[in-house]
């Protein structure tokens, strides 16, 4: 049944003769700040359409042929409505405002949803959703140490987005970056696993690789090819990364430092801590070896205690012990540093304090597993002087050559838009069992690295498909919906994120656009997304929360007071500034659809809803609220479809 | 709604109905909740061929969530004479031989209805990965979205029809049901002594108005259906109903301790855990299957004694008064309680009196549900360093309470397109010293 604009005539029709005259009156469409983009800081992200125009081409192709050889072929085209909510919602985390819906539907040109996605791909609010998609990805699903660095890596990435910054780089930057400071940047990301090297490791081979080596950490892959040599070489790569969350103890403003130092200044700098408190000297905390050490501990526990009955054995053998360590070359310039054999660490050990002891055995093990570094593909990894093990890693992940880095890339972006991957689990390139074109997938990454791997360009192009712009399944039959949905030949119902709810809700209600959304939100906002957070019921392929139908949301939309409640408020409320303004019937009618579901409303649903409100025996404001609180409870205005 | 992860559909049967079954489902949710009861069987055929075979299955399970990772050695381990032990003395239990700090009075005095496994162990040392592993089960696999302990207990033997949630949360941070799908997923109270959130009716309270709400609704999610919609209304209809039968619940009273005698209020301790606990008996008398309450406070790497001993000022007044009324009343038998942290904490005390993370030994105690109690399970060190005899892993523990409370560990699910998950991780092994003897 496709959707078209409601006859004016039909509504007027509808309207006439109701008691809604009474409410209604003439006037402009709902007075709302629509604020527009911000302008780009640099130009880097000029016109990329052309340069995609034959994916687009290819994509479609693809597919078509697809559907036709599956009987799929016959889903029709979404309208324009349809199809501007999902872009919004998918692009910008928000349902379209009604002036914009407005003039969308309007707008004769063939090329509006060109230009639309343009407008938004250009819109800061696209940087906004890009940057807390890959921060969730790479923070959200793992124990992150600090909660800061998740604002202070969603903060780096959007101004990396905003600015057009080649997403090669971006990789590169936050598997190497270095440095010290207070706002740690791309450092944001390692920064958060300073201390659990493996988990890292499995969040960089599924974030960037579209790989499940983590369950390799422990024993072999049953379903996959994935060794436990493999996951440990893997992890090698980070085994040099030191991090510290807290440089300079009792300073107001945390400082946070990342560099590349092998484990063994780890552990010169724990035994030296362990030293000095046995020389009984002040603990200051200037000890820099020792403000170093924490890094690569995985479970254990610092142990500070100098006491024993053999201190002094104790402090000897920590001085002979010490002797065996070899520092060369100068520290400014890459110190190396050297420890000594098991066999002499074994030799060592009973003499220890418990505490060195422990620091020497997590050391000894962790040098057994992750001493040596390797690439996943045979790729043999050869060490450079002047090249970290990070920035080895880092290069080999965004190389060209790299089998997985532009498919997992290309993917994920496919399955933010259109729910699923090609192939899925989304990152499970290497495992997975449910691949659609596979080679289609090979083919966009391609164009993706000859494109210097513009993740904007690539979005654009996808949204610009024809799958992007089918309408839902009306297959009564489960399976059938199923097959469509998988092969994208309809596109999906999705649970909105709390934060497109948050926003949806907000705009809905109050008319206002939140348009900058990072951090400046005032109280109540926070609070909001807190309270939206606490009712997320499921977590997707993405990483990205889902709010699922749950009785607190149901409460939540039904009686809360950010739903319809904020609808009625005197001042910040839609609904009486509403009222206030002169409009004919039909379009006060329509503008609360376009407000809340995006759309005009149908017109046999215009008679319906006229005839239920003629029924009432009450009238006026109520009558409004009422409907307001229908549409924001009605499963269309809680989903993107 | 089908997103990567989200719950697995419903069985043909329950998902796909015609639009009169729809326009009468949403009708219903409208016309009065009398008429519920056999149209949410219909709809939620699902959750009730799924609780138990249909066997009733009365076992409870509360959860009281020491968040911090709670000292073993300054609660239920204590290592008198020892550098270790720091400044609380041991006091003697009514069971002979076997020590509690100081604090825990009223706990030593029913330690004979308690069983403390002292031999808890893991690798997880942070916070986060740490309260996944005791809440799932299993170590965190990004890959992998695991139901927490209560939401698995409200999936396998509550009654998810029931008018309350059968997963209920007082306090704490939400712990969802992970790939059970969101009629397991916890209710939220943020505060036990406040109303609850969201269930009143504003603007629209007398009842011709709220059916006229119902009526547009319909009219609209109908209209969504035929468009394709189907399964979100469907979704969205379930969620709104049950939402509605807990609005108007008789039940609901559970929630209010206001009902509570003053004396009673204060034998649980007057401390927003304290009330939270005796919530958590209302809600188990009133046939909640699954209910979470936490203590947050126990990351003492500063301040160790003072802040533990507070910390231990709230627990044990609450954890006893509730073995107590769940004894008078009969219910204990049938309901397991579980108090548990992530971690231990280090026999090191470090400057400004702390203690560091330990999770290669720390505390899980347990009662009623037909435990074994009156006893402690393994030893460690005279340091509490090291466990000398008994180490019991999480999965372990997670084994024993599904055998405790009669559900089969060993169901798998579908957790991701190609992975099926044990709702038990299959490592785990019954700790056999708590099954009754």
């Amino acid at each position: 049944m496709p959707r078209a604009v409601m006859d004016t005539a039909e509504c007027r029709d509808a309207v006439m003769k109701s008691k809604w005259l009474i409410l209604l009156a003439a006037g402009p469409i709902l007075a709302v700040a629509v604020s527009r983009a911000t302008a780009l800081d640099e130009g880097a992200k000029g016109a990329s359409a052309a340069s995609w125009a034959p994916v687009v081409e290819r994509i479609d192709r693809a597919l078509d042929a697809e559907w036709a050889a599956r009987g799929l072929a016959d889903t029709a085209s979404a309208d324009d409505a349809t199809w501007l909510r999902r872009l919004s919602i998918d692009l910008l985390s928000t349902i379209p405002e009604a002036g914009e819906v407005a003039a969308f539907l309007v707008d004769p040109s063939a090329d509006k949803r060109d230009r639309k996605v343009d407008q938004y791909l250009d819109d800061r609010r696209f940087s906004e959703t890009l940057a807390r998609l890959w921060t969730q990805l790479l923070l959200g699903a793992s124990g992150v140490n600090e909660a800061k660095l998740t604002g202070y890596l969603q903060r780096w990435l959007e101004s990396a987005f905003s600015k057009g910054m080649a997403f090669d780089r971006i990789v590169r930057e936050l598997n190497c970056a270095t440095g010290e400071g207070a706002e740690p940047g791309p450092m944001s990301f390692q920064l958060a696993y300073y201390d659990t090297i493996e988990t890292l490791a499995g969040v960089t081979a599924r974030a960037f690789l579209g790989l499940q080596i983590q369950c390799a950490q422990c024993h072999d892959h049953p379903f996959d090819h994935w060794k436990r040599s493999e996951f440990n070489r893997f992890t090698g790569f980070l085994a040099d990364m030191q991090g510290d969350l807290r440089v300079g103890v009792g300073q107001r403003v945390p400082h946070w430092r990342l560099l590349d130092r092998t484990p063994e200044w780890g552990v010169y700098g724990k035994l030296n801590r362990v030293l000095r408190k046995l020389r009984g000297a002040a603990d200051d905390g200037a000890m820099d070896d020792g403000a170093m050490a924490g890094a690569s501990m995985a479970g254990g526990a610092m142990g500070g205690e100098a006491q024993g009955s053999n201190a002094g054995d104790g402090l000897s053998a920590l001085q002979e012990l010490f002797a065996r360590f070899r520092r060369s070359g100068d520290e400014s310039s890459g110190a190396s540093m050297t420890a000594p054999s098991d066999a002499v660490l074994d030799e060592f050990a009973p003499r220890l304090p418990a505490d060195a002891r422990e620091a020497v055995a997590l050391f000894r093990e962790r040098r057994e597993l992750f001493g040596d570094a390797g690439f996943l593909d045979a790729r043999p990894y050869e060490p450079l002087s002047d090249q970290s093990k990070r920035q080895a890693l880092a290069a080999w992940i965004t190389s060209p050559e790299n089998p997985w880095f532009a498919q997992a890339i290309v993917n994920r972006a496919w399955g933010h838009l259109f729910g699923k991957g090609l192939i899925e689990p989304i990152d499970d390139l290497s495992g997975s069992k449910d691949r659609l074109l596979p080679e289609l997938l090979a083919d966009i990454g391609r164009d993706f690295l000859r494109n210097g791997t513009d993740l904007r360009g690539l979005i654009g192009a996808l949204v610009r498909t024809k799958a992007y712009g089918l309408r839902n399944s009306t297959a009564a039959d489960p399976e059938r919906r199923a097959e469509q949905e998988r092969c994208f030949a309809a596109h999906p119902l999705r649970a909105f994120t709390p934060e497109q709810l948050q926003y949806s809700i907000t705009q809905a209600t109050t008319g206002v656009v939140l348009e900058s959304r990072n951090g400046a939100w005032n109280r109540e906002q926070s609070k909001f997304l807190d309270e939206l957070r606490s009712r997320v019921t499921a977590i997707d392929g993405n990483g990205e929360r889902r709010l699922g139908a749950s009785i607190p949301q149901a409460l939540f939309m039904m009686n809360g007071r950010y739903s319809y409640r904020s609808a009625t408020l005197k001042k910040e409320g839609r609904l009486e500034r509403f009222l206030d303004v002169k409009l004919t019937p039909e379009e006060r009618l329509r503008d609360l659809w376009y407000a809340t579901l995006g759309r005009p409303p149908a017109p046999a649903e215009a008679a319906a809803i006229v005839r239920a409100v003629d029924a009432r025996d009450d009238e006026g404001f109520h009558a409004f609220e009422d409907l307001f609180w229908a549409l924001l409870n009605s499963a269309e205005f809680q989903c993107n479809h | 709604m089908t997103t990567g992860r989200l719950p697995p559909p419903l069985p043909d049967g329950a998902r796909s109905f015609s639009r009169r079954e729809l326009l009468a489902l949403l009708a219903r949710c409208g016309a009065g909740l009398l008429a519920a009861p056999p149209l949410l069987e219909l709809v939620c055929s699902h959750g009730l061929a799924q609780s138990a075979g249909g066997r009733p299955n009365r076992k409870r399970l509360v959860i009281l969530w020491l968040d911090g990772g709670p000292s073993q050695i300054d609660t239920f381990d204590p290592k008198p004479g020892t550098a270790t032990n720091g400044p609380f003395r041991a006091l003697s239990t009514d069971v002979a031989g076997w020590y509690f700090c100081e604090h825990l009075p009223q706990l030593a005095a029913r330690a004979g209805r308690l069983a403390v496994v002292r031999t808890m162990t893991s690798k997880e040392g942070s916070h986060a990965r740490a309260r996944q592993l005791l809440h799932w089960g299993y170590s965190p696999n990004p890959s992998v979205a695991f139901p927490s302990l209560g939401a698995v207990v409200a999936h396998e033997i509550g009654d998810l029809n029931h008018e309350l949630p059968a997963f209920v949360q007082v306090l704490g941070e939400p712990w969802g049901p992970g790939y059970l799908g969101v009629e397991a997923a916890p209710y939220m109270v943020a505060d036990p002594s406040n109303r609850l959130e969201n269930l009143s009716r504003v603007g629209a309270t007398d009842p011709a108005r709220i059916a006229q709400r119902d009526e547009l609704l319909e009219l609209l999610d109908g209209d969504f259906a035929q468009r394709g919609g189907g399964p979100v209304v469907h979704e969205v209809a379930v969620q709104r109903l049950r939402a509605r039968r807990l609005m108007d619940s008789n039940l609901l009273p559970a929630f209010d301790l206001r009902l509570e005698p003053d004396a009673v209020r204060d034998r649980y301790g007057r401390s927003k855990f304290g009330q939270g606990v005796l919530m958590a008996r209302r809600l188990i008398e009133s046939g909640v299957a699954a209910v979470e309450v936490a203590l947050d406070g126990w990351d003492t790497h500063k301040d160790n004694f003072r802040r533990t001993k507070a910390l231990c000022d709230e627990l044990d007044p609450a954890f006893s008064a509730l073995l107590d009324d769940l004894a008078e009343r009969q219910l204990l038998d049938d309901t397991l309680v579980l108090c548990i942290g992530e971690f231990g904490r280090s026999p090191t005390i470090l400057a400004g009196e702390g203690r560091n993370h330990w999770p290669s030994n720390y505390f899980a105690v347990l009662a009623g549900g037909g435990v074994r109690c009156g006893r402690p399970i393994g030893i460690t060190d005279e340091r509490s360093e090291q466990i000398v005899e008994r180490p019991v892993q999480v999965p372990d523990l997670f084994a024993t309470v599904a055998k405790l409370l009669g559900y089969d560990g060993s169901r798998k699910f579908q957790a991701s397109t190609n992975r099926p998950v044990t709702l038990v991780d299959p490592d785990g092994a019954v700790v056999t010293e708590l099954l009754p003897a």
